[in-house]
């Protein structure tokens, strides 16, 4: 017989080991929702007054948050960078497709698009080539300019809040990292909010507290298609070699992850972890080309990357709105 | 291609394809293949389903991958 649902007793859609919790489709889709309310009242993320702007890669994390946001009633909309990576099956393509479809079927949102080779003349791969950074992966070059990109535009479309989709076995794969290598000044940041300030967008994450099985069983429930197939450079990922040596941990000590997470934070908060740590102040000022905080002088790592004739590009680089193109 | 045959059960995670014995849990089968059940969600015949379940003659057991990674995640 299979199992259960806790609250109904239809047959159960999930399983959630570490909560003891079985939960057919319905309830299991309430449970995400009032729970990622809690998150983002607990953890003070942003209010109904805010405006959100929830950075959509076309995988079921992004979009699962994207449409629990707007059941919630809080003003979110989308943001979508085309990275031009094809990898032999258009993933860039599909996945804008992806954030598109899920658009179409919300009018009462906008998502927005930045096509990075449209604005700045290079894919990803192509930039990550040109300047040799990353050995051979772009990762470390679509890291930069997603950061960058993000951050600009949440604050030149008017979004103070930029709402990603870390799930936590990302939070927990990154925490499992950092104290490996003690990277004291990453332990101290890692938080579900970042808050706002010297020209930053405060970066929050909803859905900190999910295992990656719920997020992708939420999308599946909800019917939102999400691109399953990986970015074609993640491949030997670090970050997915972490998940893959956690979910062992977890198969065998289920809850394993969540309190490794809980049990960081709780020692953060009231424990006083990191709380004599002094962050080295480091002066910020604008970048002389596109106006974002940056430690480096004149310009940003972003703009420094672009060759000379590229850069004045990024001070009038703005998405397209999806909602406009739906409405012709 | 694996052919699906009434007297067993078919298995399928991306492109690959494997045939089993029914009666078993989806948990079970997933040990069995030496893949990590925390690692996958379990569709039977196209409905989303806990691991426990018991697989039937005939049944079709999808495997869904969910991990994601790299720097790219958003």
């Amino acid at each position: 017989m299979p199992r259960k649902c806790r609250k109904c007793s239809q047959p159960a859609v999930i399983n959630m080991r570490q909560h003891k919790l079985a939960l057919c489709a319905d309830h299991f889709s309430e449970w995400i929702v009032a729970q990622t309310e809690r998150f983002i009242k607990k953890y003070r993320m942003f209010t109904r007054e805010d405006r959100i702007l929830v950075a959509v890669s076309g995988g079921k994390d992004s979009l699962a948050l994207w449409d629990v946001l707007l059941q919630l009633g809080y003003e979110a909309d989308g943001l979508y960078l085309g990275l031009g990576i094809d990898g032999g099956f258009g993933y860039s393509d599909e996945s804008q497709a992806m954030c598109e479809a899920f658009a179409a079927q919300h009018p009462e949102t906008t998502l927005h698009i930045l096509d990075i080779p449209g604005a700045y003349g290079e894919s990803i791969p192509q930039m990550a080539t040109r300047t040799r950074r990353g050995r051979g992966k772009p990762c470390s070059v679509c890291g930069l300019v997603k950061r960058h990109e993000m951050n600009r535009l949440a604050h030149d479309l008017g979004y103070n809040v930029l709402a990603t989709g870390h799930n936590l076995d990302d939070e927990v794969a990154v925490l499992f990292q950092n104290t490996l290598n003690w990277q004291v000044g990453y332990l101290a940041r890692q938080y579900p909010v970042l808050p706002e300030g010297d020209g930053f967008a405060r970066k929050v994450k909803p859905f900190c507290r999910f295992y990656e099985r719920e997020t992708a069983t939420y999308a599946i429930v909800r019917d939102i298609e999400y691109i399953y197939d990986e970015c074609p450079f993640s491949e030997g990922a670090t970050t997915i070699y972490y998940k893959e040596l956690l979910n062992k941990l977890e198969a065998d000590k289920p809850g394993a992850k969540l309190h490794f997470y809980l049990n960081f934070l709780r020692a953060r908060d009231k424990e006083g972890l990191f709380a004599d740590w002094k962050e080295e102040k480091v002066e910020l000022h604008p970048c002389e080309n596109c106006g974002q905080p940056t430690t480096a002088p004149g310009l940003c790592t972003f703009c420094r990357m672009l060759p000379e004739e590229v850069r004045p590009r990024v001070r009038t680089a703005q998405p397209i709105a999806f909602k406009m193109i739906a409405r012709g | 291609m694996t052919e699906q045959t009434a007297d067993n059960v078919l298995v399928t995670l991306r492109k690959q394809q494997w045939r089993v014995e029914p009666g078993k849990t989806a948990r079970q089968i997933m040990e069995e293949l030496d893949l990590n059940p925390e690692n996958f969600l379990t569709m039977i015949n196209g409905q989303l389903t806990d691991d426990s379940t018991r697989l039937k003659a005939g049944d079709h057991l999808k495997l869904i991958a969910v991990i994601s990674g790299g720097e790219h995640a958003a």
